[in-house]
C-alpha cells in the first residue's frame, strides 16, 4: 500500500468514526456554527491548511493525493470534503503568492454580482485596491466565516491582484448563506470597506488559470466521491427491495440506471485522476486538463445522484435515508467553482483566460 | 409567462379554465411568492409546521371545492381545471400548491367512485366549510412501506408485499398496518385509502375506505423531512385495530384496484401540470437573473448560450403544457364524461334528489350494500377498460414527460445562474428540489412508462378510437 492509500484508509476510518455522527447536524446547522464544528472535527487529522496543523508538522500533499483524499472524505460527507478542498485552494494560492505563513484557513473570494469572464473577454473584477486598502463588495465567499485570512481577487490600477486581509472591523461578514448542498462549507457575503492589507500580490492570468484548475480538480473529486457513494447506496437498496416479486436490481430499468451511471462515473473519475496526476504548478496544459475533467464530471455526478434517488423512490426523497443530501451535494458541486458551461467556454475561449496550451 | 398557444386555446373556449387561471395568478402573486422561501426554510427545521393560514386564504378563492360537483356546492371543475390551477400555483411554490393538489387526489377517490352516500356525507362538507373559511382537507393513502409501485398497478398487485390489510368483522372492517409518504396525511380531516381484504388476493380484494381523522386506532406516525415540496406534509399513517364501519367503504368490496386505476388516470395530468409549473418558476427566475446580471458591457441574457438555454426551456414548457392539457381534456371527455353521464341531466337529477338523499332515510338507502352495488354497476362498470387504460396511458405520458422536463429545465436554470444557483436566495435550487419529487410520486416515472406501454403502445389505437 502506498502512502496515499494508507492516508486514504486512515481518513476513511476517521470520517466514519468522528465525522459521520455529526453529518445530519452539519447539514442543518447555520453555516457559521458549522464552520467551528468542522474545524474542530478535522483537527486531529492534522491536514495542512486547517487550524491545528500550522507550522512544519503539516505535511505537504501533492494535488493527486489531495484529490484522492477529498474524494474519500466526500464518500462520507461532501460538505466536509468541500471544506477541506476550499481550505487547500486558499492555502496553496497563498503559498503561490509567497504567503506560505498566512494564518489558516485561507478563504479565496470570487464574485457573484457580475459575470467574472464576460463575453468580450478578460476578467471583470469589482474589488479595488487603492492607498494600500481594499474596497470590495464581494458576495458569497465560501469558507469566509471560518477564515483566518481572506484573499480577494481585485484590481490594483489595471492589474489583477489578490488583496489579502484579516477578518476585522472593516471586513464585514453578512449572515450565513444557505446553500443547496455542501452545507458544511460556511459561506457569507463579504463587504470590505477600506480594510488595511496584509499583503497585495500580483496575479497573472496564468495564476488565475492555475487556481481555477485546482478548484476544479478538488471540487470535481468531491462530486465524484459523492456520486459514487450515492450509486453504492442505491445498488445496496436495489438488492434488498422487492417489487413485482423480485428484487428491483433484477428489473432492467433499474439495472440499466445503475450500470450506465457506474460506467459514466468511472470514465469521469479516470479523467479526473489523470488530470490530478498531471497537475503541475507551471503546466498550463495540466490546468486545462483539470478544468476539462470537471466539465466531464459535473453532469455525470448529477445524473448518477438523480438516478440513485430515483432507485430508492420515496425513500430517496426523504432526509433520513441520506440520498437526498447526496443529490443536493452533487448538484451544488456541479456549480462550484463554476458550472460546466462556463468552465467549458472558459477553456475554449482562446484557451483558459487567453492562455494557449503552453501558457 | 403568457399563456402558450395551447393554454390560450383552452382558456378561449373554456370560461372556467380562464377564471381558474386568473384566480391562480392572483393567489400566487399575493400569497405564494412572498412566503415560499420562508416556509420552505422553516419546514427544514420544523417539518410539523402547517401553513394553515395560507390554506385558509385558498378558501376565499374556492380552491378547496374546485373539483367538487356543483350539485354538492362545489366549483364543478374537471381534471383539466385542476391541472391549470396547479401549474399556476406551482410556478410560485410547489410545496404550498401541493396541499391543494393532494387534497384533490383524496377527493377524487370518492368522486370517481360515484358513491352517492359518501358524496352527501363528506364531499358536501368541503364547500360548506370553505364558505365558512375553514379548510377541510382530504388525503389519499395508497403507498405502503413495502409496496409503492406494486400498489399502483393492478397487474403488479398479485406480487405486492403489502404492509397493510383489512379484515371483515360484524358491521365493518378492522384495518391494520401502515401507509407511508402520504401527502396531507397529518393534516387531513378525511383520508381516502385502499387496502386488501385478502393479502393473498390483493387485486381481487383491494377496497377503498374513507377514514376520518380521530378514528380510534388511526394515528399519524412520522412526518418526513423532505428534499423539496416541504410545505406539504408527507406522513406515515398508522392503523392499529382500526374499526371502520361498512358505510365508510368506498363503493363495493374489491373495487379498490379499479378505483386506483381511474383515480390515477385523473390525477396524473395535474401532476404533470405541477411539474410544468415548477419548471416555469425556474425558467422565470433564470430569465430574470440573466436579464439583470451584468456581463461586461451588456447583460448575461445577451450571450448566445444563455439564449439557447432559455429557448430550450421555453420549448419544454410549451411541450409540457400541451401534454398535460391534452391528458386532462382526454380524461374529462373519455372517462369523466361517461362516468357522470349527461352533465345537465346528472346535475338536475342530483339537485332534485338532494333533499331525499340527504335525509336520514336517504342516507340509509344510499349507504346500503344493495344501493352501492347497483350504483357501481351503473357507473363504474359502464366505463369500458380501453378508454380508462388509454386515459391512464396518456396521463402517465404527460406525467413522466413533464417531470423529466421539469428536472432538466431546473438544471438548465441552475446552470444559467452558475455558482449563484447553489444559493438559496435565488430560489432556483428550491425549484430543482421540488421538481425531483414529480419523478417519484403518483408512481415512479418507470411505472408511468409501463402504463404508457400498456395503455398506448401495446393497446394499439385504443385512445384514438
Amino acid at each position: 500500500m502506498d502512502e496515499v492509500s494508507a492516508l486514504e484508509t486512515t481518513v476513511a476510518r476517521f470520517m466514519k468514526k468522528e465525522v459521520a455522527p455529526h453529518v445530519p447536524a452539519l447539514d442543518l446547522e447555520p453555516a457559521a456554527p458549522a464552520a467551528v464544528t468542522v474545524s474542530r472535527l478535522l483537527q486531529p487529522l492534522g491536514l495542512p491548511g486547517l487550524p491545528g496543523a500550522e507550522g512544519a508538522d503539516a505535511e505537504e500533499l501533492e494535488p493527486a493525493a489531495l484529490v484522492r483524499l477529498v474524494e474519500t472524505m466526500a464518500a462520507e460527507c461532501a460538505g466536509v470534503a468541500a471544506f477541506v478542498a476550499y481550505a487547500q485552494v486558499g492555502r496553496l494560492l497563498a503559498a503561490r503568492c509567497g504567503l506560505a505563513a498566512a494564518p489558516v484557513p485561507v478563504a479565496f473570494g470570487w464574485l457573484e454580482a457580475r459575470e467574472p469572464f464576460p463575453a468580450d473577454g478578460g476578467v471583470d473584477v469589482a474589488a479595488r485596491v487603492a492607498d494600500e486598502r481594499l474596497t470590495a463588495d464581494e458576495r458569497a465567499v465560501p469558507l469566509a466565516p471560518a477564515a483566518a485570512t481572506l484573499g480577494i481577487l481585485a484590481r490594483r490600477g489595471p492589474d489583477l491582484c489578490v488583496a489579502w486581509v484579516a477578518p476585522g472591523p472593516r471586513v464585514e461578514l453578512g449572515a450565513p448563506l444557505a446553500l443547496l448542498g455542501v452545507r458544511a462549507v460556511p459561506c457569507a457575503d463579504v463587504r470590505v470597506a477600506g480594510a488595511p492589507l496584509l499583503a497585495c500580490t500580483p496575479l497573472q492570468a496564468r495564476d488565475l488559470a492555475w487556481v481555477i484548475g485546482l478548484e476544479s480538480l478538488l471540487l470535481g473529486a468531491c462530486a465524484c466521491g459523492t456520486a459514487a457513494a450515492a450509486l453504492a447506496a442505491a445498488a445496496a437498496y436495489a438488492r434488498d427491495r422487492y417489487q413485482g416479486g423480485t428484487t428491483i436490481d433484477r428489473h432492467e430499468p433499474v439495472a440499466l440506471m445503475l450500470a450506465a451511471n457506474r460506467a459514466n462515473l468511472d470514465g469521469a473519475h479516470a479523467a479526473l485522476l489523470a488530470a490530478a496526476d498531471g497537475f503541475a504548478p507551471d503546466e498550463p496544459r495540466s490546468w486545462r486538463a483539470a478544468v476539462r475533467a470537471k466539465v466531464a464530471t459535473a453532469p455525470v455526478a448529477t445524473a448518477a445522484a438523480l438516478d440513485a434517488v430515483q432507485v430508492l423512490g420515496g425513500y430517496g426523497y426523504m432526509r433520513d435515508y441520506g440520498l437526498e443530501k447526496r443529490l443536493r451535494d452533487a448538484v451544488a458541486l456541479g456549480l462550484l467553482p463554476w458550472d460546466a458551461t462556463r468552465l467549458a467556454l472558459l477553456d475554449r475561449a482562446g484557451g483558459l483566460l487567453g492562455l494557449d496550451e503552453d501558457g | 409567462m403568457e399563456p402558450s398557444s395551447a393554454l390560450a386555446r383552452v382558456v378561449a373556449h373554456d370560461t372556467r379554465a380562464g377564471q381558474v387561471l386568473e384566480r391562480g395568478r392572483e393567489f400566487r402573486r399575493r400569497y405564494l411568492d412572498p412566503v415560499a422561501a420562508e416556509v420552505d426554510r422553516r419546514m427544514l427545521l420544523d417539518p410539523h409546521y402547517h401553513p394553515e393560514e395560507l390554506v385558509r386564504r385558498g378558501c376565499e378563492y374556492g380552491f378547496l371545492s374546485l373539483p367538487i360537483p356543483a350539485f354538492l356546492g362545489g366549483g364543478g371543475g374537471l381534471s383539466l381545471h385542476s391541472a391549470v390551477l396547479m401549474e399556476e400555483l406551482c410556478a410560485g411554490c410547489a410545496g404550498l400548491a401541493n396541499i391543494f393538489g393532494a387534497h384533490y387526489l383524496g377527493i377524487s377517490g370518492l368522486l370517481l367512485s360515484f358513491d352517492l352516500n359518501l358524496f352527501d356525507r363528506f364531499l358536501r362538507q368541503v364547500p360548506a366549510a370553505e364558505r365558512r373559511g375553514e379548510p377541510l382537507l382530504f388525503a389519499a393513502a395508497i403507498t405502503e412501506p413495502t409496496a409503492g409501485t406494486d400498489v399502483e398497478d393492478v397487474d403488479l398487485l398479485p406480487k405486492a408485499r403489502l404492509s397493510m390489510g383489512a379484515r371483515k368483522v360484524a358491521g365493518g372492517y378492522v384495518l391494520d398496518g401502515r401507509k407511508c409518504f402520504i401527502s396531507n396525511g397529518s393534516v387531513a380531516r378525511f383520508t381516502m385509502l385502499t387496502c386488501a381484504l385478502d393479502r393473498k388476493r390483493p387485486a381481487e380484494s383491494m377496497s377503498g375506505f374513507v377514514v376520518p381523522a380521530g378514528t380510534p386506532g388511526f394515528s399519524v406516525g412520522r412526518v418526513e423531512l423532505k428534499l423539496g415540496q416541504r410545505a406539504c406534509h408527507a406522513a406515515e399513517l398508522v392503523f392499529e385495530d382500526c374499526f371502520v364501519p361498512d358505510d365508510l367503504r368506498i363503493g363495493t368490496e374489491g373495487g379498490g384496484a379499479r378505483l386506483i386505476e381511474v383515480v390515477l388516470a385523473a390525477s396524473r395530468a395535474p401532476v404533470a401540470a405541477i411539474a410544468t409549473g415548477i419548471a416555469r418558476g425556474a425558467y422565470e427566475a433564470a430569465l430574470a437573473f440573466a436579464r439583470q446580471r451584468p456581463d461586461g458591457a451588456g447583460r448575461l441574457v445577451d450571450r448566445q448560450w444563455v439564449q439557447q438555454a432559455l429557448a430550450d426551456m421555453h420549448a419544454s414548457l410549451e411541450l409540457g403544457r400541451q401534454a398535460y392539457l391534452e391528458a386532462g381534456a382526454n380524461f374529462d371527455t373519455r372517462v369523466g364524461g361517461p362516468l357522470l353521464g349527461n352533465p345537465a341531466v346528472t346535475e338536475t337529477a342530483m339537485r332534485l334528489s338532494a333533499p331525499l338523499r340527504q335525509s336520514a332515510l336517504g342516507l340509509r338507502l344510499t349507504g346500503s350494500e344493495a344501493f352501492k352495488r347497483a350504483t357501481t354497476q351503473q357507473v363504474l362498470t359502464r366505463l369500458e377498460h380501453a378508454p380508462v387504460a388509454a386515459a391512464l396511458g396518456l396521463s402517465s405520458l404527460a406525467k413522466f414527460s413533464c417531470s423529466d422536463l421539469a428536472v432538466k429545465v431546473c438544471l438548465r436554470a441552475l446552470e444559467i445562474l452558475g455558482p449563484a444557483g447553489a444559493l438559496e436566495r435565488h430560489a432556483v435550487e428550491k425549484r430543482f428540489r421540488d421538481a425531483k419529487l414529480t419523478q417519484i410520486y403518483e408512481g415512479t416515472n418507470q411505472l408511468n412508462r409501463q402504463a404508457v406501454f400498456k395503455g398506448l403502445v401495446d393497446g394499439g389505437d385504443a385512445w384514438t378510437r
